[in-house]
């Protein structure tokens, strides 16, 4: 599927301006990653495949709303688990899984400790190696805004970003121009790779890039 | 030069000019035909208490994404079927927007094709991805799904985009074998930068979608929607697209009955545009 995406991409080497964002760390104390690095970490989660068993459709603590689980019993899910404010990577989602944490939960079940997954802006930091979760505001503080042409020089590994509402990591463009992104997505439930998006579900997004991406 | 105006039909006829012995036609603007309003309701996290005539949106909180009907289609009579994910379930509503029934799946449904005349729905799951053909005609208790491989149709790839502004548009009809191509020439100061083909109807009408941006350093987009007719010429066009969403589905928009249709989630309502394009 990685293949297929990078196939997809448009490579195209640009020179581009970045405009670091507020209190940032030095970029050399972050982990240097390459975007096929970024990309394979990316594909790891949304290909990670887990069992939903009855343990892990209750959640075990207080909620601000009944819990609800997003997956039908013994389904074989594809894609960690959708967790508003998670920030589990998939050693750490499979192991909260066998000690009976619920799989996944949206905000009206308020921030719980007992369910397990990764929200939009965990799943973006953690592909760009961040352990610390990040919200879609602070994000900026490892991350900078290129100054190119969204729409044909973005690169896989950037991502776009609506600050309070929602980011993606981006994955390349559509032969019809479109764009292919991962993401940590509610309505899905999951980690996935969505080629299904349009320009205009994006709106208002803009471009972020990893401060020590490395160029290949 | 040959310019017909009739205003009161203006949107179904187009201006012919011949110049050097080529014929142009300018594409004429195909104004809104009629808009549906179908009420919402707020979705706080569990299902009871909510009415099932009104569709659901969930606003969503600090960083998190807005959610709500994701897809629709439109019967051979004019009825619409709306995905109503949140409540996990498919709404029929008349055209005029009047609720007909719903029937709940107990699974997220995120997408929705009527086909073979409206007796089958293809079906895609949320959570899982899969595909399922669904038979409408059975009721609710007694549902039957049967998986299927096959996405949808809109799913290939079926048009180009190019550098500069143009693109390149793929007709096939099913069962016939042979690709027949056109050029899409996007003359605008702003930039092309998505094309989707909606598919060529009996009469050998392609309809196009394009997405334009006026700027490229974030994401700001207009769409248009084109008809070329059977000798792929550019007839007519929707330019008053609303955009302004406050949830996106994944299908915006389908072609049925000779007319094109909007599906707008908004906070307070759905609102399904109509254009005729006969």
């Amino acid at each position: 599927m990685l293949t297929k995406t990078l196939k997809y991409s448009v490579y195209l080497c640009f020179a581009w301006i970045v405009v670091p964002g507020l209190a940032q760390p030095d970029p050399h104390q972050l982990p240097p990653l390459t975007r096929a690095q970024i990309m394979a970490t990316a594909e790891r989660l949304a290909q990670h495949t887990w069992d939903c068993k009855s343990i892990n459709m209750v959640a075990r603590c207080p909620q601000a709303k009944p819990y609800t689980c997003h997956f039908q019993l013994d389904q074989k899910v594809t894609g960690i688990a959708y967790d508003w404010g998670g920030n589990d990577d998939p050693d750490q989602f499979d192991k909260k899984l066998a000690d009976s944490l619920a799989a996944g939960s949206h905000s009206w079940h308020g921030v719980t400790a007992c369910t397990a997954g990764i929200d939009c802006s965990g799943f973006v930091g953690y592909c760009w190696g961040q352990k610390k979760k990040f919200g879609t505001v602070n994000i900026r503080e490892i991350s900078a805004r290129p100054k190119y042409n969204i729409y044909t020089d973005m690169k896989p590994g950037d991502a776009l970003n609506k600050e309070g509402s929602h980011i993606v990591l981006f994955a390349g463009y559509k032969p019809d121009g479109k764009p292919i992104v991962y993401e940590a997505q509610g309505a899905a439930g999951r980690v996935i790779l969505n080629q299904n998006r349009s320009w205009d579900s994006l709106k208002g997004y803009k471009p972020l890039q990893y401060l020590n991406v490395q160029e290949e | 030069m040959i310019c017909l105006l009739l205003v009161s039909e203006l949107q179904f006829l187009s201006c012919k000019s011949k110049a050097n012995g080529n014929e142009n036609i300018i594409p004429v603007d195909i104004s809104l035909y009629k808009t549906i309003e179908i009420p919402v309701q707020l979705f706080s996290g569990t299902g009871s208490n909510l009415d099932a005539e009104k569709l659901t949106i969930f606003i969503g909180r600090e960083d998190e994404m807005p959610e709500g009907p994701t897809s629709f289609d439109v019967m051979q009579n004019g009825d619409l079927v709306i995905c109503d994910p949140l409540l996990q379930r498919v709404v029929v509503y008349d055209s005029l927007g009047k609720f007909i029934r719903q029937l709940e799946l107990h699974l997220p449904v995120s997408r929705i094709q009527t086909i073979n005349g409206d007796d089958f729905w293809k079906l895609q799951i949320a959570t899982s991805g899969e595909y399922f053909l669904f038979d409408s005609r059975v009721t609710s208790s007694s549902l039957r799904m049967q998986p299927v491989q096959e996405g949808f149709d809109d799913d290939e790839n079926r048009a180009i985009l190019l550098k500069e502004n143009k693109g390149i548009v793929f007709k096939s009809s099913k069962g016939n074998q042979s690709i027949d191509s056109f050029n899409v020439n996007f003359g605008s100061q702003e930039k092309l930068i998505s094309i989707q083909n909606f598919g060529t109807d009996q009469k050998g009408n392609t309809m196009v979608a394009l997405e334009s941006a006026p700027g490229t350093d974030s994401v700001l987009v207009n769409r248009i929607i084109q008809k070329y007719n059977n000798k792929n010429v550019l007839v007519a066009q929707i330019r008053d697209i609303d955009v302004n969403l406050f949830v996106y589905p994944i299908d915006q928009f389908r072609i049925r009955n000779e007319r094109c249709f909007q599906m707008m989630p908004l906070k307070d309502k759905v609102i399904i545009h109509i254009w005729k394009l006969n």
